[in-house]
């Protein structure tokens, strides 16, 4: 086992630095902050990260990348959300639906989607959830119909992120209704300015809004379908264990508690701050393991170990903590700081709004436990 | 990082845990639950194993496994529900003391009364009544506090004005008035990120850490086969999440415990690689250990009475030996020191960071102003 980094990994993290440190990375980071409510278009920033290749660093060159580890694009992940990058357009286009491809895709779709999307010019989201599918997937009621060599897909799917601003969607639908809850579901890539795609707001407490996206026998053809028809389940399960490395969730965690230090700090600097210090130890203490959690995914992952039980104890640990760490931080500012609107109050009201979502989504804390338990079969055979 | 398990490590494991298994228990639920130090039955097993070179440099004759190694036999030496025979001994190497000493007064650490050292012509004079490993051993490693801050002091058993009380478990050493020289301080007790502190701490980390997996093992197994309402209790989710919730903590503090540890083996100068931006310098400041052991202190007392509540009754009775991991996540969690002062300190440290952070001009980062 090895808790640290190589040499090489620490050059390469010094460069991703180096090159976040940019002015103009800056500038437009400071523009793709959400506040209040607010959620400005993010794209401009990812399409300056994409001419520094900093999207998807561990793709094949062939579909846009710089073939490096995958361990090179969690460093990479890491150091854009230090830098102030919001995560949300990254986790979705990046990390999901480019892994999905990546995993199940045919030639001939990585060859068309991936390389734009890792320069930043087109984005993506996943289209999953609906009014009466949430945890439950297998509850969904999208179907997609045979139309010539192609399909028409109809449903509504609900609170899924940027989905004004993206360009492709990964939509669940089933192929073979009436073959079982968990049978006859297949996943296919969705043009999100196709006809009958009707993208809504849902508004929500979070600074990121919620959308609905209505399906009205939208045409997508046989070479949008995703991995073998019928055979979405399994496929969803692989990927929601592949995006469920708990890192996302880890670095607001970390970010919130530098906010609240920043706060306490700046409210009075020379104070011990005694009635917070067994609170701050445990916080600190809690993030050191979480980030090892999710690097043990992390590892398994570069190693082609897809491990869903480490998964979904990263996601949980990760999720709890930094909703936790919200929860406590949202006192932490004082009077004044608020009135002034400093960067910390801000960010850690912020938080506080946001925090609810995750332990929702990517699976609920429940689901995590969940998965676990079932693993309780087997426990007592694991390498350690 | 690279968290693949070391093969080597997986092997070494899987030989101290089955020669553990032949251990065996005390019946009655009174009394102490397990015999540490030399004569207890553990000890034994390990001299078979040989685990006293595992630590042991390859210049002194062992097989310089790092305190990885040692971590690994503590967690085993918990998860079996043994008494630590492994502690003392490697206590003892580190500060070059002899074999079969017994450790004293940690609890007292970082702060609390324990022994204090008051000066008398030639050294102090040590007074006060604090926990030991071995109620037998023929020396006492005992912390104390002189004017140079907390110290190491070899005091013999027989040293005038002690007093051990085995009548109570864990079993106490009274000193009343003992007097010790500067020749008897065998090593300082300070922060230093790899001193004989830090990697005591951690090797009690591993040692709670394995008390709070055996009982979650016990706790998982039973609840595997015992029915209720026509199922089995773990896959009733009132049942099962607490399970699960239990698994979390036990990985995270397996994850802080080895950390601590490879930190300790990799030697001054680590810190930097690990690479966490803000975190960059968390690794420097020693808080490594301290963590290891809050954490795992306050995960054995979480996890065992979780584990005992999903067992029900049958917890508190010898038919699952689950009363042994509840008696000792008590007696062990305190014995190097309270988890919320442990707590403190790292928040002290963490709080001293941001305080510094803030001194300095801001680099690039989040939600600056354009």
């Amino acid at each position: 086992m090895r808790f640290g980094f190589t040499e090489e990994q620490q050059r390469f993290r010094a460069d991703v630095r180096q090159a976040l440190r940019s002015p103009a990375v800056r500038a437009a980071a400071a523009e793709a902050t959400c506040a209040d409510g607010v959620e400005p278009d993010q794209r401009p920033l990812y399409r300056l990260l994409g001419k520094l290749g900093l999207l998807a660093v561990h793709w094949p060159a062939e579909y846009g990348g710089a073939g490096r580890p995958l361990t090179d694009a969690a460093i990479v992940a890491e150091e854009l959300v230090r830098a102030g990058v919001p995560d949300t357009l990254h986790v979705n286009t990046i990390q999901i639906i480019g892994q999905f491809l990546l995993m199940a895709g045919s030639d001939e779709q990585k060859r068309r989607h991936l390389p734009a999307l890792a320069r930043g010019e087109r984005f993506g989201s996943v289209l999953y959830t609906e009014p009466d599918a949430g945890s439950d997937l297998g509850a969904l009621r999208t179907v997609a119909e045979p139309d010539g060599d192609g399909y028409r897909i109809t449903g509504t799917k609900v609170f899924s992120l940027k989905s004004r601003f993206v360009d492709l969607g990964l939509c669940a639908a089933r192929t073979s209704p009436g073959a079982g809850k968990y049978q006859g579901i297949s996943l296919f890539l969705v043009d999100m300015d196709a006809p009958g795609v009707t993208v809504s707001v849902i508004a929500s407490a979070n600074d990121e809004q919620f959308h609905r996206v209505d399906l009205d026998a939208v045409p997508v053809s046989g070479d949008d379908l995703l991995g073998p028809r019928d055979q979405g389940w399994p496929l969803l399960n692989e990927a929601l264990a592949i995006e469920r490395t708990g890192l996302d969730y880890h670095l607001k965690a970390e970010h919130w508690l530098e906010a609240a230090l920043e706060a306490l700090v700046d409210r009075d600097p020379d104070a011990a701050h005694e009635a917070h210090l067994e609170r701050i130890g445990r916080w600190e203490g809690a993030l050191v393991a979480d980030h090892a959690l999710a690097w043990e995914v992390l590892t398994g992952l570069a190693a082609d170990r897809v491990d869903p039980v480490a998964a979904a104890v990263a996601k949980y640990h990760s999720s709890e903590l930094a909703q936790t760490i919200a929860a406590w931080a949202v006192d932490i500012p004082g009077p004044g700081q608020r009135a002034r609107r400093t960067r910390a109050a801000v960010t850690l009201d912020s938080a506080h709004r946001e925090a609810p979502g995750l332990t929702l989504s990517a699976g609920t804390s429940e689901v995590m436990l969940q998965i676990m338990a079932t693993a309780f079969d087997s426990i007592g055979q694991e390498k350690r | 990082m690279d968290l693949t398990p070391d093969p080597l490590l997986v092997r070494l494991r899987e030989a101290v845990r089955t020669s553990l298994a032949g251990v065996p228990v005390r019946p009655e639920v009174h009394g102490a639950p397990v015999t540490d130090g030399a004569r207890g039955p553990a000890r034994a097993v390990l001299d078979e194993l040989e685990a006293a070179d595992f630590e042991r440099s390859v210049a002194a004759g062992g097989l310089d496994l790092g305190l990885t190694a040692g971590v690994l036999v503590s967690e085993e030496l918990g998860r079996a529900a043994c008494g630590n025979a492994y502690r003392g001994d490697a206590l003892a190497a580190d500060v070059g003391g002899p074999a079969g000493a017994a450790a004293a007064g940690f609890e007292a650490l970082p702060v609390g009364g324990g022994v204090t050292a008051a000066p008398r012509p030639g050294g102090w004079a040590l007074t006060g009544t604090v926990t030991v490993d071995d109620a037998a051993a023929a020396t006492l490693l005992v912390v104390t506090r002189t004017g140079d801050g907390p110290v190491l002091v070899a005091v013999p058993a027989g040293a005038p004005g002690v007093r051990v009380e085995p009548g109570c478990w864990p079993p106490a050493v009274r000193f009343e008035g003992t007097p010790v020289t500067a020749a008897d301080v065998v090593a300082p007790l300070d922060d230093s990120p790899a001193g004989p502190l830090a990697r005591a701490r951690l090797r009690q980390a591993a040692y709670l850490l394995g008390i709070a997996d055996g009982a979650h093992q016990v706790a998982v197994r039973y609840a595997g086969v015992r029915r209720q309402f026509d199922t089995r209790l773990r896959d009733l989710p009132a049942v099962a999440f607490p399970l699960a919730r239990a698994m979390v903590s036990l990985r995270a503090t397996r994850a802080a415990v080895y950390r601590g540890a490879w930190l300790i083996d990799c030697g001054p100068g680590v810190g930097p690689g690990l690479g966490s931006g803000p975190g960059s310098g968390q690794d420097e400041d020693g808080t490594a250990p301290l963590v290891a052991l809050a954490m795992a202190a306050e995960t054995a007392r979480e996890v065992v009475r979780s584990s005992m509540q999903s067992c029900g009754v049958r917890a508190m009775t010898t038919e699952l030996g689950l009363h042994r991991y509840f008696r000792l996540a008590a007696a062990e969690s305190v014995r190097y020191g309270e988890p919320a002062a442990l707590w403190r300190l790292v928040g002290a440290a963490r709080l001293d960071r941001a305080r510094h952070a803030a001194r300095r001009p801001v680099p690039a980062g989040r939600g600056e102003p354009a």
